[in-house]
């Protein structure tokens, strides 16, 4: 038995050290690239090197599947050993090989930093790695190379999704639980399967489908699926030092518009406080749906935004302090999870101080709003007198929270610094440069 | 011919139907590529059919490489171009196809005011940037195809190439900023080069030698167009790039649209920098501030991170003075939600034990221990120049401060 084992291990490492050596040499190169903010398509070095290395792993697990199930019976025939043994030490010294890159990946990944830093890469690197290496060699034995390949490509990239979406928002920690949580039982129950699998073989190929995919189902397909939802469908209460404000106020303070009654995490139903300080003057208001001020129009109305669930159109209203009258005035096409109010989703707007205009970012119906960052919004100008909309432009990259206002230009930012007339709706971009000296 | 390129769809057709099907509905569902001529939003999505392009290009050769097969379809009357073309244009219709039926069903399918962004040109220019992106993985595992046999020995060949290319990314950034645009062409076209070239002169070798001529034939280009960067006319135009502002990934305008800040986060420091956009210039900011509040008349808040991302107790108070950057430093609490006085000489806000009114022009500043006002945000506010008002905490009913110290009323 040891002499067959050694000889399996020693195949085994003959085979995998290349891609051992490879696997490990990616992502520090990566990581160092990233210190220029190489991007490659909007996508970074480190994604590119995590995407490369996901494929690899997946296509290397399926390809060693392959091969060791075409030489099951064959072994089990001509040695003295369980049909099989061969496939389960490629199984596992393999993997190990796709835990220790994934390990690297989360270790560089980890020292690249960030805003928003995680002490939990390098084991979410490994699980993620782990589990592709699982799934494509096990769908492979059970079916074939290129089903193996297929479902751990699209799995790699669901558990990239994830990553980059941790790598960026760490904070929100119940996703980050449930995507360990769950990645983790991955890997368990897709060991489970292939011991499954290797060990009744003497079962009819049927019982052995069934078994392995009860397993797979739940632990591969179902969990992972069910914690990706999650994280995506995930909404938080916001503090102040996510940038994200939670109320409105006028630039003296004397004037708030804020949300009450915040008993759910999903804020599709609340309501809205319109107090006027000097006035000493207080309306409330509840909202069935999703609904987020945007800003003041002299000092008794406010302007909101209003979306029904699902509707990929949004209503802008006018709230009159006085009367307490609620009137829609203009609708605009946007993204139908636009104002689920996450910190992916919520729309930086202002209006001008002289109430004549508005400017409004909005996730847009084209617009990637599922990835980490905010990217696909766009930027709308509401006219305030003539009660319309006009689309400025689509998909801005949409960083700031802020807007200013001097004349008639509303100054914001979009990845450079644009005036934005709203007389004659052209965005001109500010010439602002970097000293020559921060260069060095 | 017509039996090879029969063959060959025999043998890649899952990879090339995945792929086209995962351009159109990553394209048309989830907008992988927008129709407005830009190369940013793009999804992680588009990493779908990216993948499936890497390896329907993968699959190419692969298979000719074993059991003889490369010698077999040698020695019928074809040419090595006629077998290079049947290899190759299975994969060059779906790279062509499918971003052109996505495009043309984003056209169709548009909202009216998205259509007037819709130009030909801007068409043209995201098609293409699709073309571009799953063209580099396509024709990267292509040119992958021919040193090794099968999947796996192509996935190795694969890595190496990746690792070749970020090492040479890696010396390059050593001088530039960025590599030049060039660089990201040659990823397209050098192992493109590299297999052609094999496909030519090499098809027939040992795998030593495959993978020797591959080695050469790629690290040529990478190193010719690296060294181009080095031309004055190249340089210039990176020069050009390296001057932007979107170099800072944070970037918050004030209120009154004069000024912004903007921090660029190089660990573990952070530079952040004052943007006075009247003048469009930069003034640097001391390092490691973290953004809290801009008031409506240019004062900017911010506080202290240390390496460890832990934020230091008090804040900086910064203000523009005729040209000029001047700081006041806080040692206390964590101020929120600052409100400029109506003739913008004064700020006031919030802190966990009172408020505090700093004058810019006299610098001084005044505390109030009113006690924590604030739950959810701030209820303090101007009433005019000289009188500030909060919600006392204790009754929720409105208190008055005048600022001159005669006393409170209410």
């Amino acid at each position: 038995m040891w002499p067959i084992l050694q000889r399996l291990c020693w195949k085994e490492f003959r085979r995998g050290w290349l891609m051992l050596l490879l696997g490990l040499l990616l992502p520090p190169l990566a990581v160092s690239l990233n210190r220029d903010r190489l991007e490659l398509l909007t996508f970074d070095m480190p994604t590119m090197a995590l995407f490369v290395l996901m494929i690899s792993v997946a296509v290397w697990a399926s390809m060693l599947a392959k091969d060791a199930r075409g030489r099951q019976s064959y072994a089990g025939i001509h040695f003295p050993q369980h049909p099989g043994l061969a496939s389960l030490v490629t199984y596992l010294l393999q993997g190990g090989v796709a835990l220790v890159i994934g390990l690297s990946i989360g270790y560089w990944r980890a020292q690249m930093g960030g805003l928003y830093y995680t002490d939990n890469f390098p084991c979410l690197g490994l699980l993620y790695v782990g589990s592709t290496f699982a799934v494509s060699y096990i769908l492979t034995l059970l079916f074939s190379s290129k089903v193996g390949m297929a479902a751990g490509i699209l799995g790699a990239l669901v558990n990239m999704q994830a990553f980059t979406a941790l790598a960026s928002y760490h904070r929100n920690l119940a996703m980050q639980d449930t995507v360990v949580h769950y990645m983790g039982m991955v890997i368990v129950l897709a060991f489970f399967a292939v011991l499954c699998y290797l060990l009744t073989l003497r079962f009819s190929r049927k019982t052995r489908l069934v078994l392995a995919c009860v397993l797979l189902g739940i632990g591969v397909l179902y969990i992972p699926a069910k914690g990706f939802w999650e994280s995506l469908t995930h909404t938080r209460q916001f503090d102040c030092t996510d940038n994200v404000p939670t109320r409105l106020c006028t630039n003296d303070g004397a004037l708030t518009v804020d949300y009450i009654n915040q008993q759910s995490s999903v804020w599709t139903s609340v309501d809205l406080r319109f107090v006027d300080h000097r006035r000493q003057h207080t309306r409330t208001h509840h909202f069935a749906q999703a609904i987020q001020p945007i800003g003041f129009m002299g000092d008794n109305v406010v302007i909101l935004a209003q979306q029904l669930k699902k509707e990929p159109l949004v209503t802008l209203l006018r709230w009159a302090l006085d009367t307490d009258s609620i009137e829609p005035f203009a609708t605009l096409p946007a993204h139908p999870n636009s104002l689920a109010l996450t910190f992916r989703t919520y729309s930086p707007a202002s209006i001008a101080p002289d109430g004549r205009y508005g400017v409004m970012f909005i996730a847009s119906p084209y617009g990637d709003v599922d990835h980490p960052i905010p990217s696909g919004f766009d930027l709308w100008k509401i006219d305030l007198q003539h009660r319309s909309v006009t689309l400025l432009k689509p998909l801005c990259p949409s960083y700031s929270y802020i807007f200013g206002w001097r004349d008639n230009e509303a100054i914001l930012s979009s990845d450079y610094f644009y005036a934005v007339s709203m007389e004659t709706d052209q965005m001109t971009a500010l010439p602002v440069a970097i000293p020559q000296e921060e260069k060095e | 011919m017509r039996r090879l390129f029969w063959k060959e769809w025999q043998e890649r057709r899952i990879w090339l139907l995945l792929w086209a099907l995962a351009e159109v509905g990553v394209g048309v569902f989830a907008h992988a590529q927008p129709p407005f001529g830009l190369f940013r939003n793009t999804s992680v999505w588009m990493l779908l059919p990216t993948a499936l392009a890497l390896l329907a290009g993968l699959g190419a050769y692969g298979s000719e490489l074993t059991g003889g097969r490369a010698h077999f379809l040698y020695s019928r009357a074809l040419s090595w171009k006629q077998v290079l073309l049947a290899k190759l244009l299975p994969g060059l219709s779906v790279l062509v196809a499918a971003p052109l039926i996505t495009t043309g069903i984003l056209r169709l399918c548009a909202h009216a005011p998205y259509t007037h962004f819709m130009t030909p040109a801007n068409l043209f220019s995201g098609a293409s940037w699709m073309v571009l992106f799953t063209g580099l993985a396509y024709f990267a595992g292509f040119g992958c195809s021919i040193v090794s046999s099968g999947m796996a020995g192509s996935i190795l060949v694969l890595l190496g190439y990746s690792g070749a290319v970020f090492l040479v990314m890696v010396l390059h950034s050593k001088v530039f900023h960025y590599p030049p645009i060039l660089l990201f062409l040659s990823l397209t076209l050098a192992p493109l080069l590299g297999g052609i070239i094999i496909a030519r002169f090499g098809i027939m070798l040992s795998p030593g030698a495959r993978v020797r001529r591959f080695a050469l034939a790629v690290l040529i280009p990478l190193i010719i167009i690296s060294t181009a960067g080095f031309l004055p006319a190249i340089r210039k135009t990176e020069h050009r790039f390296d001057q932007t502002v979107s170099n800072f990934p944070m970037q918050i305008v004030s209120r009154s649209g004069g000024s912004a800040f903007v921090m660029r986060w190089d660990s573990p420091s952070r530079h952040s920098y004052w943007v006075d956009l009247r003048h469009t210039r930069l003034l640097p900011l001391p390092d490691n501030q973290y953004f809290l509040a801009w008031s409506s008349n240019d004062c900017l808040i911010t506080q202290t991170v240390d390496s460890n991302g832990k934020i230091a107790d008090g804040c900086l108070l910064t203000w523009l003075d005729h040209g000029q950057l001047r700081h006041h430093r806080f040692e206390f609490g964590w101020p929120r939600h600052p409100y400029a006085s109506p003739d913008g000489r004064k700020v006031l806000w919030a802190l966990d034990e009172g408020l505090v009114v700093y004058d810019l022009p006299t610098d001084m500043s005044q505390s109030f221990p009113v006690g924590n006002i604030s739950n959810d945000g701030a209820d303090c506010w101007w009433q005019s120049d000289a009188v500030i008002g909060y919600l006392d905490p204790a009754t929720g009913r409105p208190v008055l401060i005048r600022l001159a110290g005669q006393g409170r009323s209410e």
